[in-house]
């Protein structure tokens, strides 16, 4: 059914694809292969409203189910000051095809201004994690007039009244704010980018505005490039110039659909939901023909020709993915000595360190899946396969369910098209650490490089001096902290996912609350581990602990174990560990550092553990660890 | 009044349309349905409703149109009327 689905989604009839989803008969549990029918059909850019209205109807009779494991839950209020019923499913669905399950209040039309201004109105009492501002060009229009030439002062009015209108969000709601730009207007203005004496064209006063909006941009206000969205969607032709009139529709169908995927991947990137790696086949995806056959020159890839072009293209597509801490991986059936084509063909615009992991050779392809997993220390559910081949595709779908995926061809064309308008990779903001993840996984290559020369890993741990830091929560970690609390599954003790106003709160109350850096002899891997500790009376509770899984296997774990210990300083420590569908991997963890089960214990919730380490352990000898610690 | 002549196939779609827009998979039209008995079809879904037939049957309807559509068969006449 998969294969069937695939063909139809990629090269035939959408509605068929549509249709073979639909007539699968209801059965509990969701077999997961309809989950992976659903997202994919859900991601496909461009089509008609109704389409997208009948996935969501599909997805409805399902339960809503979630799309991709641990599902982040969200309230997500939208104000706007035109109609917008529409965006509310939308987001809904295109949301939950990035594992956010997001729940969605519409206030009600025009009504900007009185919801935000009034703290007891009812958008701040259902308490929204995030906040989605969305104007119309008539917003401006009520400050800046419908002249055709606009007064700088007149412009620095309606500048003011956003300023007031974010501090009133930001007083009543710890909610992260999404303000979009505004695209041109919907019919043409003659004045354009005129500018004399204090006055301007509306298109110069749309510019300055949205570049004033981009300045004022931080501390949970994100700008989302809506202008952007529109162009994507066709431009002016996306603007409400027929629905306007009759429903006060600010776009039409087309651009309410690129705006509302647009607010849909802002909210899933706050939330760490993000695709982190993009996963491509070689032969006919990245070049054209088969380099085994054609040798490393014969394959096409160059200025040298349409197909030629397209194909250098989508590669240099790819390579400025990784700025944006996108990692590459790669993935062909071949003999693994093609891979010198990247050091001989000098017109390929990627190259053997672009990517983070290769795998070439002849097993499933599904297995080199799971060894890039392995290399690249997340999950298949945060990746993009690309291949032109179905089959592949839907062999990697079998086995990995939560992958995403991209048919590339039949030309070279298509391929960059469709990498393009699948928005799979679309930041909204950069952290420091997001720019670091492409180093620090080619610098984990050269890591187990490097191992294999070890034949004790004691020896091996040794060599590589590494050394952790630990720093309290403070302004400059609080975002990567943030992140990691949204995004760690597997090494996370207790999965509360802590925002920035929860580690202020449980600071004021008391708490101590760590970040931990990481160095070692290839390099700094920046902030890896977080934990929060309580102290209570006789006791110093853990309440939170998680880790990047990327530093396993190195003591870390018993090295910051050790960090706690000095801070309890002789009072017993008590640990929680709540299992979830993904924190299997220490399940063991406290009983490996000499934490006993207590006798009596007061867990409400059967699955939850607790463990302490007491006064009798405290006379046991700490865990072993090779890693040098400071705190600054 | 111009005759209903909308053919099988035509029909099909459009009852796929409101059957989708108001998730009701079994929705039979018949002529002398109106707004009022099939539920969620407020003035914003008629609006809706209206765009989308125009986006899958490539036309478009005038203001006067859409404000005067009293029953799906007024409605198939008109759509007729802009197919042939």
């Amino acid at each position: 059914m998969l294969n069937k689905f695939l063909s139809e989604l990629f090269t035939g009839e959408f509605n068929n694809a549509l249709s073979i989803l639909d007539n699968i008969k209801l059965e509990s549990p969701i077999p997961s292969e309809v989950l992976t029918m659903l997202r994919l059909a859900i991601f496909k850019p461009g089509q008609n409203f109704l389409y997208y209205q009948k996935i969501f109807n599909t997805w409805k009779k399902w339960g809503q189910p979630a799309l991709k494991p641990s599902p982040t839950n969200l309230k997500v209020l939208f104000l706007s000051d035109f109609t917008a019923d529409h965006f509310s499913p939308m987001i809904q669905l295109f949301c939950a095809a990035q594992g956010v399950k997001a729940e969605v209040h519409l206030p009600g039309f025009d009504s900007i201004e009185q919801t935000i201004l009034d703290p007891s109105s009812s958008m701040y009492k259902h308490k929204p994690n995030i906040i989605i501002v969305l104007f119309s060009e008539y917003w401006l229009q009520k400050y800046i007039g419908n002249s055709s030439l606009v007064k700088q002062a007149d412009l620095e009015e309606a500048q003011n009244a956003l300023s007031t209108l974010i501090s009133s969000m930001r007083s009543n709601s710890s909610a992260d704010i999404l303000i979009g730009n505004l695209p041109g207007r919907t019919f043409a203005s003659p004045s354009g980018i005129v500018s004399m004496n204090k006055m301007m064209g509306w298109n110069l006063a749309i510019n300055r505005f949205n570049l004033w909006l981009e300045n004022i941009a931080g501390d949970r206000l994100y700008i989302i490039d809506i202008a952007e969205a529109i162009f994507s969607a066709g431009g002016r032709k996306s603007m409400g110039n027929l629905n306007f009139f009759r429903a006060r529709l600010a776009f039409e169908i087309s651009g309410i659909l690129s705006v509302a995927r647009e607010f849909a991947s802002a909210v899933c990137h706050l939330s760490g939901k993000t695709h982190r790696a993009l996963v491509t086949d070689f032969d006919n995806t990245i070049w054209g023909g088969e380099v085994a056959e054609l040798g490393s020159f014969g394959v096409e890839c160059s200025h040298e020709s349409p197909e030629a072009l397209g194909f250098l293209m989508s590669q240099e597509y790819m390579k400025n993915l990784r700025p944006l801490g996108v990692l590459l991986a790669g993935v062909s059936r071949n003999d693994p000595k093609i891979k010198k084509i990247f050091t001989e063909n000098k017109e390929l615009a990627l190259d053997l360190d672009d990517f983070a992991s290769l795998q070439l050779g002849w097993l499933p392809k599904s297995d080199y899946i799971s060894q890039i997993s392995n290399d690249l220390g997340f999950g298949s559910d945060f990746m993009v396969y690309m291949d032109d081949s179905l089959f592949e595709i839907a062999q990697i779908l079998s086995v990995h369910p939560y992958m995403d995926a991209i048919l590339a061809g039949p030309d070279s064309q298509s391929t960059i098209t469709r990498l393009a308008s699948y928005r799979f990779f679309n930041s909204i903001s950069i952290s420091s650490e997001d720019l670091k993840r492409g180093s620090r996984a080619l610098k984990l290559k050269e890591q187990r490089n490097f191992k294999t020369s070890f034949s004790k890993i004691e020896d091996f741990l040794e060599a590589i001096q590494i050394r952790l830091s630990f720093v309290k929560f403070n302004s400059e970690n609080s975002k990567r902290l943030v992140q990691l609390f949204q995004k760690t599954n597997q090494f996370n003790l207790t999965t509360r996912r802590h925002r920035e106003e929860d580690l202020k709160n449980l600071e004021d109350n008391g708490a101590e609350i760590y970040s931990v850096s990481y160095e070692d002899t290839f390099g700094s891997q920046g902030i890896i581990s977080a934990f929060v500790l309580i102290p209570e009376a006789d006791t110093l509770l853990i309440e939170s602990w998680l880790m990047s899984c990327r530093v396993l296997n190195r003591t870390v774990e018993q090295a910051v174990f050790s960090f706690i210990l000095k801070k309890a300083n002789g009072k017993q420590i008590m640990g929680e560990y709540i299992p979830t569908e993904k924190n299997g991997l220490i399940k063991s963890l406290y009983e490996t550092l000499g934490f006993n089960r207590p006798v009596m214990t007061l867990e409400q919730n059967s699955n939850e553990e607790q463990w302490v380490y007491s006064d009798a352990n405290l006379k046991k000898s700490p865990p072993k660890h090779y890693v040098s610690i400071s705190e600054l | 009044m111009i005759e209903n002549k909308l053919d099988p196939d035509q029909l099909d779609k459009l009852s796929n349309i409101l059957r989708v827009l108001f998730n009701l998979p079994d929705l039979e039209l018949n002529d002398n349905l109106t707004a009022k008995d099939v539920p969620g079809w407020d003035s914003f879904n008629h609006v809706n409703l209206i765009i989308n037939i125009e986006e899958e049957f490539n036309v478009r309807f005038s203001n006067d149109e859409v404000g005067g559509m009293q029953n799906v068969g007024n409605l198939k006449s008109l759509l007729a009327s802009k197919i042939s």
